[in-house]
């Protein structure tokens, strides 16, 4: 029986939504880029995105002021208030990435047709994030 | 021991599935957010869709692999070794049955045929996804009338972000060099790409005479989007070897044409308007000769024909084109108003034949308008009436004008399960300029050409079901006005032989999980002209992925060609991710050397029989190895 549900559920999120998809991507990541906790406070700059994510998030906390998010997720480091920016950013453009290396600690951007995620390896290494093995991969 | 068997199935499938990681979840919004799933237009046909990732797997390296996977559609070549699916020796090319359009511009050879010939050979490491429409086709995806319509997309530099060399390899000699850069910058985006392409084919022998098909290609493309309008220019010189030419000893010497293609455009696209405009240059330059006779030529004493061995073209050709249409939405009509014209003008600089030279040509271009209407009514979320309609007004410079009316008719239901589509499409296909050239030549332009003329309806069921995606199809058409040649008259004319063809196509998607399917393709198709005859074919597709590894592996089956075996064509690419930024991979093509091949046709005169070059393969036996290096 609890393989049948396994199989139902992992047939469900086979072909989910893009939306539903981001979401998952967003918890995933807060909850192994900030540590031990239950529920993470995450600020999203772009409105469009922020409303399309929002429904399918369960343990990441939507804010609406950076100063109480854990994470910011911005397009690029100048959309966050001044006071911010020493929190923890990832950014989603790779040439404004590419622009703000010091300030964040990766980046989710399209590159060759395919969404990619890449990890600073600096700013980590400084920030002293343990990182999942599987994420190791992606550092840069 | 049943319970055992479902628990061993059910974890096998489970096993297949990825489970929740940073790389599954990365796959899967690879997959919802593959730039076709914007672009698809299901309600303008039945469609095939080759995603980028499909593309990637493949190591595409022509466009003919996409070609010879369409349903009730063979790849293969003329005399000159160029691509024309429905080749019959002596006959008028048939190129156009397929049409091909980069993003929202058809591409065109010289002398208004399909582009088909002009693309099938290039490399596509530009472009992000195919799609594939066929059935009873709607005037939104494309103006002319074709039994199928290819759809290539560039790649968008929003997506890109990168710069990409490509370098392969391949067996006889071919090799391939190709660099793109797409980058999305503060307010505008590009995509350059330059390309260069060498393609050695294994050489066959009439007697002794060598019969080459090898090609060059150098194409540089470019591209400028900022916010709704988009720049774009195409630079294109190739030179091919042209196989058998047209010399019906079979044995031409070295023949060659050159193609010098010059295209700049520029569109436009917000609010529900979208504007084009675009200007193509084209030199175009065959020349061929033989020790014995190359071909007749037309002559004013008895027998009113000569024999020649030396032939030689030389064409410019200028085409302006221009279309703009609006898209209305007011409740649950949607309303899509438009017109297209084109403008082509074409000077015969030379066109020799032995010492006779009929330079001086009556043809010299066409203009075209054809305004279309489009209207979706929905009836509710569920079911859609469509209506298409297009009008032609097309202004020969030599032969009667045409005006060419076309018009379309569907439903779509739509639910949760399964899609139904039901077209109904009465067009008719205005003779190729080209054609005008062969009976200008012989002195037969008082014998105007008629326009070809088909019906066509079509009835397509998809059904999904967990991870299995099903489609079934069945079309008929009915064409007439057939232009054919005939040998003894030495003229083009209508055929009044009508053409009756049914045809079946069923499809069956398997997906064991976002990175990993299979694809089964199946068709029957019956023509019936003088005598019924059945063609069938199908593919067997699988895309696989086990990291760092990602493979593809094809079998393409066709039968049904009059003096052919039956052809298989297995095809498979590996490809290694060394790296984030170096790819290497493995590309076999026909590896069994068992595809369809052709048969080559000549006459000798002097003897009065036919002569013949059989089976040869259109489709070489090649392997290729090649690297992807991204910095």
């Amino acid at each position: 029986m609890k393989a049948l549900v396994l199989l139902l559920v992992t047939f469900g999120l086979l072909f989910a939504g893009a939306d539903r998809i981001r979401a998952q991507l967003i918890e995933y990541l807060a909850l192994n880029l900030v540590d031990g906790r239950e529920v993470v406070q995450v600020y999203i700059t772009n409105e469009r995105w922020r409303a399309s994510v929002r429904p399918y998030l369960e343990r990441v906390e939507l804010v609406d002021s950076c100063e109480r998010a854990q994470l910011i997720f911005a397009t690029q480091v100048e959309e966050i208030p001044p006071q911010c920016r020493q929190k923890l950013i990832f950014l989603t453009s790779y040439p404004a990435y590419k622009r703000a290396k010091d300030s964040s600690i990766g980046a989710l951007f399209w590159q060759k047709g395919r969404p990619n995620i890449i990890f600073n390896t600096r700013k980590i290494t400084q920030l002293q994030i343990d990182l999942p093995d599987e994420f190791k991969k992606y550092m840069e | 021991m049943i319970r055992t068997l479902i628990l061993w199935s059910l974890l096998f499938i489970v096993g297949l599935c990825e489970g929740v990681t940073l790389d599954s979840l990365l796959n899967r919004l690879a997959i919802e957010e593959d730039l076709s799933r914007q672009t698809i237009q299901e309600s303008a046909g039945s469609v095939i869709v080759f995603t980028r990732e499909d593309l990637d797997r493949m190591q595409i390296k022509s466009l003919a692999e996409v070609i010879e996977k369409i349903p009730f559609i063979r790849y293969n070549e003329n005399e000159y070794g160029l691509i024309d699916p429905g080749y019959h020796p002596f006959q008028p090319a048939t190129n156009n049955i397929i049409r091909i359009y980069v993003d929202d511009r058809e591409i065109v050879d010289g002398m208004g045929t399909s582009g088909l010939q002009l693309f099938s050979q290039m490399d596509l490491d530009y472009i992000d996804h195919i799609e594939i429409y066929f059935g009873a086709v709607s005037f939104s995806i494309a103006m002319e009338p074709s039994l199928a319509i290819i759809k290539l997309y560039t790649k968008e530099p929003s997506r890109e972000n990168a710069n990409i060399l490509n370098l392969s390899f391949a067996t006889y000699g071919t090799h391939d060099f190709n660099f793109y850069s797409a980058q999305e910058l503060q307010d505008y985006s590009y995509l350059l790409y330059y390309d260069h392409k060498e393609v050695k084919r294994p050489k066959y022998f009439v007697g002794t005479t060598p019969l080459s098909r090898d090609k060059h290609i150098d194409m540089v493309y470019g591209k400028i989007q900022k916010g709704p309008v988009r720049l774009e220019f195409n630079l294109l010189n190739g030179g091919y070897d042209s196989f058998l030419a047209r010399a019906l000893s079979l044995q031409p010497k070295d023949p060659k044409t050159y193609l010098k293609n010059i295209y700049t455009g520029i569109s436009y696209k917000a609010k529900g308007w979208k504007a084009f405009s675009s200007l193509s240059y084209y030199n175009l330059t065959i020349h061929s000769r033989s020790d014995l006779v190359q071909g007749l030529f037309p002559i004013d004493r008895p027998p009113y024909f000569a024999p020649y061995k030396e032939m030689d073209l030389h064409i410019h050709e200028m085409v302006l084109d221009g279309e703009v249409s609006k898209q209305i939405r007011h409740k649950r009509l949607e309303l899509l108003l438009g017109a297209r014209g084109r403008f082509r003008h074409t000077d015969f600089l030379r066109n020799r034949y032995d010492q006779w030279d009929v330079g001086a040509i009556e043809y010299t271009g066409d203009k075209t308008l054809s305004p279309f209407l489009e209207v979706n009514y929905l009836f509710d979320e569920s079911n859609i009436f469509t209506l298409s309609a297009k009008r032609d007004y097309v202004y020969e410079s030599v032969v009667d004008n045409y005006q060419r009316n076309a018009i379309r008719i569907g439903y779509i239901r739509n639910t949760q399960n399964y899609t139904l589509k039901l077209f109904g499409i009465k067009t008719g296909f205005v003779p190729q300029p080209i054609l005008f050239i062969e009976q200008n030549i012989w002195g037969k332009l008082d014998n105007p050409l008629d326009q070809e003329r088909a019906k066509i309806v079509a009835i397509e069921l998809l059904a999904k079901r967990d991870m299995d995606r099903y489609g079934f199809m069945y079309n008929r058409a009915y064409y007439e006005n057939f232009i054919v040649y005939d040998f003894e008259r030495k003229e083009l004319y209508n055929s009044q032989i009508k053409q009756q063809v049914d045809a079946l196509f069923f499809r069956f998607h398997h997906y064991f999980d976002p990175a990993n399917k299979l694809i089964l393709r199946s068709y029957i198709g019956v023509m019936e002209r003088k005598k019924r005859r059945y063609y069938r074919g199908g593919d067997l597709t699988l895309y696989n992925q086990l990291e760092p590894f990602k493979s593809y592996l094809s079998l393409v089956y066709r039968s049904g060609y009059p003096n052919l075996k039956a052809g298989y064509n297995l095809n498979m690419a590996l490809t290694f991710e060394y790296s984030r930024r170096l790819n290497l991979y493995l590309k076999g093509i026909n590896l069994l050397g068992k595809a369809l091949r052709t048969n080559y046709y000549g006459f000798d005169i002097f003897q009065q029989r036919p002569l013949v070059l059989p089976n040869v393969d259109v489709i070489d036996r090649t392997l290729w190895v090649g690297m992807e290096y991204q910095f």
